[in-house]
């Protein structure tokens, strides 16, 4: 079957383990532009949030190169992330689309004979051993992707030529994709973190950093919040990412080799205990854990990440103002929508830097 | 004399400042955009070169703002390029370094300012409506067939106010209608938008703030005295509106290019003021290199390209290091 993941970030690092190597034939769903958009906008519910609406534009464009299957993640509980697939699956199949959707969630009663039957389409008559072993490289792929991109947020800030650092993690994305072993991968890493070595300057001391938290796709979608990571890394500041495909799967599977993430997922829920003691959904409650861990960290302010009409992230954000004011340290909010104006972004972004900046001033000379 | 020149391009109004060295302001120009931000930069340069003929100005520092800041930068050659909430905070702590609240309410957009100690410790903006904006004042003064100049002092006349709701343009304009039909009096209606425009900035912009004074208003609307007295009646403070008002961004943004200078001295990237000579022409294209389809803009003087930006990777990025 012509299968199709959709995007996310670098996600398309698997595409060729987990469909091309398992006989299936690949349809690159293209990187989300302002056609996704518009598509997305035209054909979802008016009142769903931004990622519904840009995950299905780029299905549409999936299916549109010939795409026969669909690859999403689901879930359970208060966000309406769970019900994601399943309304997108009816969107497209009101829209005439002829495809099948493959919903991958931890099942619940008949939930599991589905999940079985998508497992099995993936698998194509493979050997089941194959199988793991394909997940388990798809899996260090994108542990090394997230670690490459991690890294790129301390080199853009002091790289000595702007746009290397980008560059130098686009061309290690494509590497990583068509790698097809653990040792290549080992070898991309050594490379690329020499390479990072040597764009950067190392004079560039004492940055202003940054968390970077909120609703998981707008966070780890660069279309959808406007090069954020990027717009701060040229503004001299070095963003620490909060979210990571790895923190959101790897409790989902809870394996025994995940423990460390484990224990960071335990740590947030204490960070927010005392502002927000249970989930509200989505990341609202992580969002809050991580605001305070990065005041615990020593970073000098937070920004969250907030789709447009996102419940968890508006009780987040309502109460991160009482964790900004009890802990003295700021906090921005940035709502998406569909608007591709950027001038009020930018004039927010850097009244907070400057911000952050008055205020290391204020601390130095006092 | 040595001066420093400020612009402060807003989606309404573009203005000019030139501070002398001691920073007393020499000239400030206030001009409606009304969409070519260009023709108004080069029409309140040749205001100031009007004002002060005879006298030989040389511009060491310039500072751009608002939200035709990087296209005024690229155009005049800035040294500093630097959003309006840093520059009206700038500007206002010149004027009074204990101030702890600035409301700036613009054209198109509103904004609150909280300091503490003489820093900028959080601020707010709107622009997901005009509701609590000058447009939306302007509007309503068309409407009445009133001058906009006029509306604060109509507004300080009326004796009660009539309740118009604040929360949407749309309702207030039709509430406004129906308080008309039944009979209520010009300024009572006026003074009802003046109240509901300030409740509305309030709720919104202010959400959540604490509001402590010294509370400076500041942009094109504290010219309405009709709203710095809701204001007042509201947060029961007194409301500083500072003398230059209107034209305190580009106040600012001057400010910050003296620092810029002192701090890191040089030579000014100043075209001169003779740039209101030249032929200034805009185009844009849209670089396909790679998926982020980057607008990357250009801006040409007599036929050669001074300045281009809008890249993110770098690739067409040219002219002087200030803008993004």
């Amino acid at each position: 079957m012509k299968l199709a993941l959709p995007r996310l970030g670098n996600i398309e690092v698997i595409n060729n383990t987990i469909l091309t190597d398992m006989g299936h034939e690949l349809v690159e769903a293209p990187p989300n532009s302002k056609r996704t958009m518009d598509l997305g906008v035209k054909y979802s519910p008016e009142y769903c949030c931004l990622p519904l609406k840009i995950a299905l534009g780029n299905m549409i464009e999936a299916i549109d190169l010939g795409a026969e299957g669909l690859i999403m993640a689901g879930g359970w509980g208060p966000c309406r992330f769970g019900y994601y697939a399943q309304v997108q699956r009816d969107v497209l199949l009101d829209l005439g689309y002829n495809f099948r959707m493959l919903i991958f969630e931890l099942p619940r009663k008949e939930g599991i004979r589905t999940l079985w039957k998508n497992i099995n389409i993936l698998r194509n008559g493979k050997s089941w051993l194959y199988m793991v072993k394909q997940l388990r490289f798809a899996w260090q792929q994108i542990l090394l992707t997230e670690e490459l991109e991690n890294k790129v947020l301390q080199v853009r800030p002091r790289e000595k030529k702007k746009g290397a650092a980008s560059r130098i993690l686009l061309k290690s994305i494509r590497e990583i994709k068509q790698a097809k072993d653990i040792n290549t991968l080992e070898q991309i890493r050594k490379e690329t973190m020499e390479k990072f070595a040597e764009a950067t300057n190392p004079h560039m001391q004492n940055l202003i950093r940054v968390a970077l938290v909120g609703e998981f796709y707008v966070s780890l979608e660069p279309f959808v919040n406007h090069h954020l990571e990027e717009k701060l890394g040229y503004l001299g500041v070095e963003v620490v990412r909060k979210n990571s495909i790895e923190a959101w799967i790897a409790p989902i599977m809870k394996l025994h080799i995940f423990k460390e993430s484990f224990k960071e997922e335990k740590d947030i829920e204490q960070a927010a205990y005392q502002y927000l003691a249970h989930s509200v959904g989505g990341e609202g409650q992580t969002s809050v854990g991580n605001v305070v861990l990065a005041h615990q960290e020593g970073l000098d302010g937070a920004i969250q990440v907030v789709p447009f009409t996102c419940m968890p992230e508006i009780v987040a954000e309502t109460i991160l103002k009482k964790v900004s004011e009890d802990l003295d340290f700021p906090t921005l909010t940035l709502t998406y929508d569909e608007q591709t104006g950027e001038e009020g972004l930018n004039t927010r972004i850097e009244a907070f830097i400057d911000l952050l900046k008055m205020r290391r001033k204020r601390v130095n000379v006092s | 004399m040595k001066t420093f020149l400020g612009i402060d391009v807003g989606a309404v109004s573009t203005d000019l400042v030139l501070l002398d060295e001691y920073n007393n302001v020499v000239s400030d120009v206030y001009l409606r955009t009304q969409g070519q931000p260009i023709k108004m930069i080069k029409k309140g340069l040749s205001i100031i070169k009007e004002e002060n003929q005879g006298i030989s100005l040389e511009v060491i520092g310039v500072g751009t703002t608002g939200s035709g800041r990087v296209l005024a930068g690229a155009m005049a050659g800035a040294d500093v390029v630097k959003n309006e909430i840093t520059a009206h905070a700038v500007a206002a702590l010149y004027i009074n370094p204990d101030v702890r609240t600035i409301f700036e309410i613009g054209g198109q957009d509103s904004k609150i300012i909280i300091l503490q100690n003489g820093v900028v410790v959080d601020f707010a903006m709107n622009t997901i409506c005009a509701a609590g904006t000058g447009s939306f004042l302007d509007h309503q003064a068309s409407r009445l067939g009133i001058p906009i100049e006029e509306f604060g002092d109509y507004a300080l006349r009326a004796q009660n106010s009539v309740r118009i709701a604040g929360r949407c343009t749309v309702f207030a304009e039709s509430d406004m209608v129906h308080k008309q039909q039944m009979g209520y009096k010009e300024e009572e209606i006026i003074a009802g938008l003046c109240e509901a425009m300030v409740r509305n900035y309030l709720n919104n912009v202010g959400k959540g703030k604490k509001i402590a004074p010294p509370i400076f208003f500041q942009g094109g609307v504290a010219a309405n005295s009709g709203i710095k007295k809701s204001f007042q009646k509201e947060t029961g403070h007194e409301i500083i509106v500072p003398e230059y008002y209107r034209v305190m961004g580009a106040i600012g943004a001057a400010l910050l290019a003296k620092e810029e200078m002192e701090q890191n001295p040089r030579q000014s990237a100043f075209y001169g003021l003779e740039l209101v000579d030249k032929d200034y022409q805009t185009s844009g294209f849209e670089c396909d290199g790679c998926p982020n389809h980057c607008e990357v803009i250009e801006i040409k003087v007599d036929g050669e390209i001074i300045a281009r930006w809008g890249d993110r990777c770098g690739k067409w990025s040219l002219g002087y290091q200030a803008i993004r």
